[in-house]
């Protein structure tokens, strides 16, 4: 990586992992269908991971959904991923989209503000006075350059888009061509054959914008569920903050940054709280707040830069739990009521059994007093 | 444990032929087919009780259709134990093999009544193979491998084979063998022990070893593969063969009707391969030759569902594009995941991905429900009728087939039936019933008139859920031991449960409760006995509460006898007349008799006995209506004299007067009784009795008669503090049962004899501040802390203060 790439906040999965794409791409060996750069079977190594290629595993927990997002991108149906806030569904569509068509940044970000010329395209209007409407004045959008370049495109919380801007998917995605009236009469890009669309839609945002069953039947559906094993999860957890503190330049030397016990405690108290059910099968209240894996990384790297800049460097259960508070009460009364109760039930009686539980309910019994 | 070892070893000893098999696999019993048919045998040995040797011959039976089971009753409490048969099993193909080439078949495991644990049975099928599923290696390469669980690793692994590949049986088994044995290897050998998995496997080896010795030429011995590698072991092993457990196999085996819905090991049966129909399926298309008949019936599952979903509306509407593009789908999730042809994943994988447009696990109930109809199934087996099947299992079965039930399906359905104009539907019902009160998971009933108590008689439908499963027959089959049909089981029962009774002898309310029974059962065969019983106990039935209940059953049994179709009211309502009068006659013995024994004995007595009036005005009221032969002048002239007895407990006072203001043919009854029960000179107990008993027989009549409230309130008016405070449990039992709107119309009433004033309002909250509280709790800790420095703490407990 260069300087100058060093200094960029985030990289796209393209350039992050593209040494493993050049690698499977010079290894693929398997039929490739047209538009794609890697075969489906190199698609799924690059997410899944190989061991024998030096392939790193970037999804985890459902890899059958992998294959099955795999096989409908290579089908006319759209993909769309639903799934409960921060499950990584937009990690999964830009791995995706890296993986077949090389970019995953032909991005539409869907919101209310979100209008016709954000799917179609605009024009550069001092180009188009001075020559009229031509290629040079046309300003294309993600997903004109992705059916020109016969890539995939990916739209972001589709359904906080209005419905009418919606329905423009439809003929988007079942004529796969757009018409560009200003250019004559014959003027249409036809989508080149690589080219489709990875949807996603947060199950907490149903109701905004509820999709026609037009647009449904258009897409794929496929439901990305937070993951339940716990020893799985809590290694996935101390590898993304190593990564982060590995991006940061702050990673510790000689030892790991989020040590086992406290990201298995860490890790316990997000999935107790998410799915309303302790590790002993005690019925708990959750809190409707988003308790994710990736919120999980969140508080974790934020609790390490915490002990590493304004405490002593040694993190422990309290830094998790200053953090935990700020990540889980975003002004829900309610929510407070669900967590406190979930302290003094389960992390009191835990803290019965020495560190980190200890550190950690001694903190947040400071904090809710 | 060397692999390479495992891999070579030989799965043949002394010219027996070792089978490893996984229970129900399509890809076992084809590669079993072509294993009998090249080796011959002269025996095939199968894993399954010895006992069930005896049934060889019905199971050979041509017409014999699967799913079947042989069903093991359970000699104690506990239910009994299954062995599924269906066309993919590999035992049903040894089976036939063993028919069509006259070879002899043994089965050679212990019964599952000798078995350690045998009383309380973890699963009830002797086809469990959980061992394998939560083998911690199986587990291990599910999770290395992606899969979700290890039937989707095991159908990767050994069904989705081509026929070609199954024909090649040596490396099948060799295969099956050596995950069989990886599985194995981590388990416990004590574990395996006190389960009774040895003790199995040693009257395995016994078995085989004694076979060996008495037939000549090439033996076949099919088994779970769990068990091979101790088999060989064991039978190569110089070592003492381990001793089997002798002991008594119990009650013998039943062929019975199987269900797809219970062979799923979806459901919870825990025996084989999940999905019976598809692997039904797949069974028919290797029997036809198909390289990979998985891929046609993918397909043609795929097109059904979507025809299904289309005609149920559960999801958004599946149009043929969907169902090509789901078509495509699988075949495309095969070809990624390196498989032959698409399997039972790769089609729930494409239904899901391409018929359901909502989150998975927001999936709507019918697009599960019919997912699972198209894996599992709901057809039933069938078996010829034979000397060996027990005869009140035929005689269910004609029953049940006359009765309208489908004995072909095993699906949950409602049955209106029209008991009031139909005949037809009347039979029905009596035969549900009588399933029913057997105990036979047959037949529920869900509403309409009921015919026990006599309520909802006016209602126009009754609603069985009726369903005939494997349950059904096996719960027959355990009812076989008790007698011939149902009829004669029922009968023989109830004539046990009135020897069965407490009293030395039936009274009448027993032997009227085991005929009302009978007629509703239709088991009539023994009524004439226990009406001549009847007869000769009536006399010595004085009781008022046991004359009451006669009268009361025999009243039931009048109002329901045309949806019973009971054969004889005569002799009924001859009855009816006799214990009725009898049980008016009983008042004037009550009205001279003090209830015996304490407080709490004396007014149990007496609220049973007011319980009796009741019932005995219900019945009248039913008489006056002109549907009961009685004579309703004959209660009225009881109750006259019960509440004119000036020595009648107060409450039967009450209630008799109550009854009688009821009526109206007195105006000022309640008036005088009251003036006498509530007035000058009454005891304050004997009050409150009256009170009670007017309450608990007509609520009523204290807010609609302005007097009896005025007499009582001036009567509680005159007592003084102490002695209100005294009464004032009972007072609070006898409004309790008012509701509490009546409650607060009395209030109403009471406060307007009150002049001036409001009346408080009894649901506002008094406040009393915490602060007040605290202080109150602290200074109660201060006192009990100088009472106790002082040594007067027992001046705080109830004792104490006395």
């Amino acid at each position: 990586m260069t300087e100058s790439a060093k200094s960029i906040l985030r990289h796209s999965a393209e350039s992050l992992h593209a040494d493993e794409l050049a690698r499977l791409q010079a290894s693929d060996a398997d039929p490739r269908p047209e538009g794609w750069r890697l075969s489906p079977r190199a698609v799924r190594r690059f997410l899944l991971g190989d061991s024998k290629q030096g392939i790193e595993r970037k999804f985890y927990g459902d890899d059958p959904l992998v294959d099955r997002c795999i096989v409908t991108l290579m089908g006319n149906q759209g993909l769309m991923l639903v799934g409960e806030p921060g499950t990584a569904k937009s990690l999964l569509s830009e791995l995706l989209a890296a993986a077949i068509s090389g970019d995953s940044g032909l991005v539409v970000q869907g919101t209310a503000g979100t209008t016709e010329d954000h799917l179609r395209y605009s024009w550069n209007y001092a180009l188009l006075l001075s020559e009229g409407p031509s290629n040079r004045s046309l300003v294309p959008s993600p997903f004109h350059q992705a059916m020109s370049g016969g890539k995939i495109v990916r739209f972001e919380e589709i359904t906080r888009c209005p419905p009418e801007i919606q329905d423009v998917m439809i003929s988007l995605l079942s004529e796969k061509m757009l018409l560009i009236p200003e250019m004559g009469d014959g003027a249409r890009l036809h989508a080149r054959r690589g080219f489709n669309v990875i949807a996603t839609a947060n199950l907490r945002d149903r109701g905004v914008h509820e999709m026609s069953s037009a647009l449904k039947r258009r897409f794929n559906y496929e439901t990305v569920q937070p993951i339940k094993d716990l020893a799985l999860e809590t290694e996935l957890v101390q590898k993304r903050v190593a990564k982060e503190l590995a991006l940061d330049g702050t990673a510790p030397a000689g030892k790991p940054a989020l040590q086992q016990d406290l990201a298995l405690m860490l890790v316990t108290v997000f999935q107790e709280l998410r799915t309303g059910r302790t590790r002993e099968g005690t019925a708990i209240k959750s809190p409707d707040t988003v308790l994710s894996t990736a919120e999980a990384v969140n508080v974790a790297h934020a609790a390490v830069l915490e002990s590493r800049y304004l405490g002593n460097g040694t993190l422990d259960g309290g830094a998790l739990a200053r953090q935990l508070l700020g990540v889980a009460l975003k002004g829900d009364p309610d929510d407070a009521r669900k967590l406190r109760q979930y302290m003094e039930s389960v992390v009191k009686e835990r803290a019965r059994t020495g560190e980190p539980w200890k550190s950690f309910w001694d903190a947040s019994r400071q904090l809710w007093t | 444990m060397d692999l390479n070892l495992l891999q070579n070893e030989s799965l043949e000893w002394n010219e027996v032929r070792f089978v490893p098999i996984r229970h129900h696999s399509p890809a076992c019993a084809t590669a079993l087919r072509s294993l009998l048919e090249e080796v011959s045998p002269r025996a095939i040995l199968i894993e399954g009780p010895r006992e069930f040797d005896a049934l060889l011959a019905e199971l050979a039976d041509d017409r014999v259709r699967c799913p079947v089971a042989v069903f093991t009753p359970s000699a104690g409490e506990g239910a009994g134990w299954f062995f599924p048969l269906c066309e993919s099993s590999p035992e049903w193909v040894a089976l036939r093999h063993h028919r069509e080439q006259g070879v002899e078949a043994h089965f050679i495991d212990l019964s599952p009544a000798c078995r350690a644990g045998a009383g309380d049975p973890p699963s009830r099928s002797l086809m469990d193979e959980s061992r394998l599923a939560h083998s911690r290696w199986v587990q291990a390469l599910v999770t290395e491998t992606g899969c979700r669980d290890h039937d989707e690793l095991w159908e990767r692994l050994f069904e989705l084979r081509t026929l070609d590949a199954l024909r090649d049986w040596r490396g099948f088994f060799r295969e099956v063998h050596l995950w069989c044995a990886l599985g194995r290897s981590t388990w416990d050998p004590r574990a395996l022990r006190s389960d009774g998995e040895l003790d199995r496997e040693a009257c395995m080896v016994h078995e085989i070893r004694r076979h060996r010795a008495r037939i000549d030429g090439p033996l076949v011995v099919v088994t779970g593969g769990f068990h091979t590698p101790s088999l060989l072991e064991q039978l190569r092993s110089n070592a003492k063969p381990a001793r089997v457990p002798a002991c008594d196999p119990g009650l013998g085996p039943s062929l019975i009707r199987y269900g797809f819905r219970e062979l799923d090991a979806l459901a919870g049966y825990a025996s084989g391969m999940p999905s019976p129909a598809y692997q039904q399926g797949i069974m028919d298309g290797f029997r036809r030759g198909e390289q990979t008949p998985s891929r046609r019936v993918c397909r043609d599952m795929l097109l059904r569902m979507g025809r299904s979903l289309r005609e149920s509306g559960a999801t958004e509407r599946v149009g043929t594009p969907a169902v090509e593009s789901a078509v495509v789908h699988a075949e495309r999730l095969a070809a990624l995941r390196d498989l032959v042809a698409p399997g039972r994943s790769e089609w729930l994988d494409s239904a899901h991905s391409c018929f359901l447009k909502e989150a998975r696990h927001e999936a709507r109930g019918a697009f599960r429900q019919e997912l699972l109809r198209m894996l599992g199934g709901s057809a039933m087996g069938d078996i010829p009728p034979s000397d060996s099947s027990p005869p009140l299992l035929e005689d269910a079965r004609r029953q049940a087939k006359a009765a309208r039930v489908n004995l072909e399906d095993t699906t949950r359905r409602t049955a209106h039936l029209d008991v009031h104009r139909k005949p037809a539907h009347r039979a029905r019902e009596r035969f549900f019933r009588l399933v029913s009160w057997l105990g036979v998971p047959l037949a529920t009933w869900q509403g309409g008139p009921d015919l026990v108590h006599g309520t909802g008689l006016d209602l126009l439908t009754s609603q069985w859920q009726i369903a005939w499963n494997p349950l059904v027959e096996a719960s027959l089959c355990e009812l076989a031991k008790e007698g011939g049909s149902l009829q004669s089981v029922a009968s023989q029962r109830l004539a046990e449960r009135l020897v069965g009774t407490e009293a030395a002898t039936p009274d009448c309310p027993d032997l009227l409760r085991t005929v009302q029974t009978a007629c509703l059962l239709g088991v009539l065969d023994r009524i004439a006995g226990w009406r001549e019983q009847v007869a000769l106990r009536e006399a010595e039935e004085t009781s008022f509460a046991g004359l009451v209940e006669s009268c009361r059953r025999l009243v039931v049994l009048r109002q329901v006898r045309h949806l019973v179709d009971f054969p004889d009211p005569v002799w009924l309502d001859d009855w009816l007349s006799r214990f009725w009068a009898r049980s008016v006659f009983a008042l004037d013995a009550l009205a001279g008799h003090a209830p015996q024994g304490g407080v709490v004995e004396r007014r149990q007595e007496t609220e049973s006995v007011v319980t009796g009036l009741l019932t005995l005005r219900e019945i009248c009221r039913e008489s006056s209506e002109g549907r009961m032969p009685l004579d309703a002048d004959l209660f009225r002239r009881g109750l006259e004299r019960l509440a004119a007895t000036s020595n009648t407990p107060g409450m039967l006072a009450g209630a008799a007067t109550a009854l009688l203001a009821l009526d109206g043919r007195d105006g000022t009854l309640l008036e005088r009784a009251t003036t006498v029960h509530l007035g000058v000179g009454a005891s304050e107990r004997e009050a409150t009795d009256f009170l009670r008993g007017i309450l608990r027989a007509a609520p009523e009549l204290l807010l609609r008669e302005g007097k009896p409230l005025r007499a009582l309130h001036e009567r509680i008016g005159a007592w003084d503090e102490e002695r209100f405070l005294g009464l004032l449990p009972e007072l609070r039992q006898c409004f309790q049962m008012l509701d509490p709107a009546r409650i607060d119309q009395l209030a109403d009433r009471i406060h307007e004899m009150v002049p001036g004033g409001e009346r408080p309002d009894p649901f506002a909250a008094v406040e009393v501040p915490s602060s007040q509280i605290l202080s109150a709790a602290r200074l109660e800790s201060r006192l009990a802390a100088v009472l106790d420095r002082e040594g007067l703490s027992r001046w705080l407990s109830p004792e104490g203060a006395e």
